[in-house]
């Protein structure tokens, strides 16, 4: 019977060392983390609308109601001291001018919601198909909002340019593709 | 590699999968219709006009001065291709007496709006048949209000073969005429 204790003694006493042993273990995993440049945008709602170039009064000049149903949303992580910018221009147009003859088309953005540095709107600018313009600047770190009525709306405005009022003509709906791109300032 | 590490090299393989498809997404498309539809309005800037022939009683009866009245008329114009538009005028009626005949004189536009004004035509004497009293005119406006636009300056004049025998004096005291003013387009 003793020699039956002491065996199970030993074996307990054996048990716990393991125990032990096993627990002091460290165990060490070196990973790392990456933030990612990330710099995301949409247009939402991004159907099509139209815009009409109308008289309501005998005597008046032509105008457009202007279109603000769309918000640019955008999420962005740019490297260290780096700002970015969104650029817009027309990129396609069943039209050569890309608006209709005596018009220009011009858009705005206000920003309704923003966490972090979405960036700062540029004033009113003129959309061609021949040249980029600065909408938006000095976006950093940071994201709109992705949610209807999130971000930054934008108002389209079909005008009249007054130098060139005489060469209105009354035209068939025209259809224009306006593309937005953010990318890094230099 | 371990077992335990699975789960975490499938993490990282998720995340960096999903941020470099989510990079892609630097440019955004909006697509806009446009259209200008064809327009031509016009207004006349004054109520009725009434006239006489013959003002004061009696001993004091003469005859009135030839001018009716004057009234301003402001349009808006969108012209399709290069056709340019024009504004015709004619007597609705035929109340006018035949021994009076009303001139309609129209000036220049004074410049108050933009675009291809029209250009007045030659004195007019009013008839039941359209006349043209502004034409080639493209796309433009002319402002709105009085001295906006082209003034109209109407004129009566008693013709030569004016017999009080046949037409009494007060037949001729009061005149309503009415004036049709109609925006032909593409002409």
């Amino acid at each position: 019977m003793r020699k039956t204790i002491f065996l199970c003694l030993i074996i307990v006493i054996n048990v716990l060392y393991t125990v032990k042993v096993y627990a002091d273990t460290i165990i060490t995993y070196n990973f790392s983390i990456n933030v990612y440049d990330v710099s995301l945008i949409r247009i939402n709602p991004s159907t099509t609308f139209s815009l009409n170039l109308l008289s309501s009064q005998a005597g008046g000049s032509m105008s457009s109601v202007p279109n603000n149903s769309t918000y640019l949303q955008l999420t962005s992580i740019p490297p260290e001291n780096v700002t970015r910018k969104i650029m817009a221009k027309i990129q396609s147009s069943t039209n050569s001018n890309g608006v209709p003859p005596g018009t220009k088309l011009t858009l705005h953005a206000e920003k309704i919601s923003g966490y972090g540095d979405v960036g700062i709107p540029a004033p009113e600018i003129k959309l061609s198909l021949s040249s980029n313009e600065l909408l938006i600047d000095n976006i950093a770190s940071g994201y709109t909002g992705s949610s209807s009525g999130q971000g930054f709306i934008l108002y389209y405005t079909l005008q009249v340019d007054p130098a060139t009022y005489s060469q209105l003509r009354s035209t068939q709906t025209i259809s224009t593709v306006v593309v937005y791109t953010i990318s890094n300032n230099p | 590699m371990k077992i335990r590490n699975i789960p975490i090299f499938l993490l990282f393989l998720f995340l960096t999968t999903t941020i470099f498809a989510q990079n892609k997404e630097n440019a955004a498309n909006m697509p806009i219709q446009m259209a200008i539809p064809p327009s031509a309005k016009l207004s006349m800037l004054s109520s009725d006009l009434r006239f006489s022939i013959f003002e004061g009683e009696g001993n004091k009866r003469k005859l009135a001065s030839s001018v009716i009245d004057s009234v301003w008329i402001n349009y808006s114009s969108i012209i399709e291709n290069n056709n340019p538009n024009s504004i015709c005028a004619s007597l609705s009626s035929e109340d006018l007496p035949a021994e009076i005949a009303i001139k309609l004189t129209v000036k220049p536009d004074v410049g108050a709006g933009n675009g291809q004004m029209g250009i007045p035509s030659e004195p007019i004497y009013l008839s039941m048949f359209p006349q043209p009293i502004i034409t080639n005119i493209g796309s433009c406006y002319t402002g709105q209000g009085n001295n906006m636009g082209h003034l109209l300056i109407f004129n009566w004049v008693l013709k030569s073969n004016y017999d009080p025998e046949i037409l009494p004096e007060e037949q001729l005291s009061n005149l309503h005429i009415k004036v049709v003013y109609t925006f032909i387009t593409g002409e």
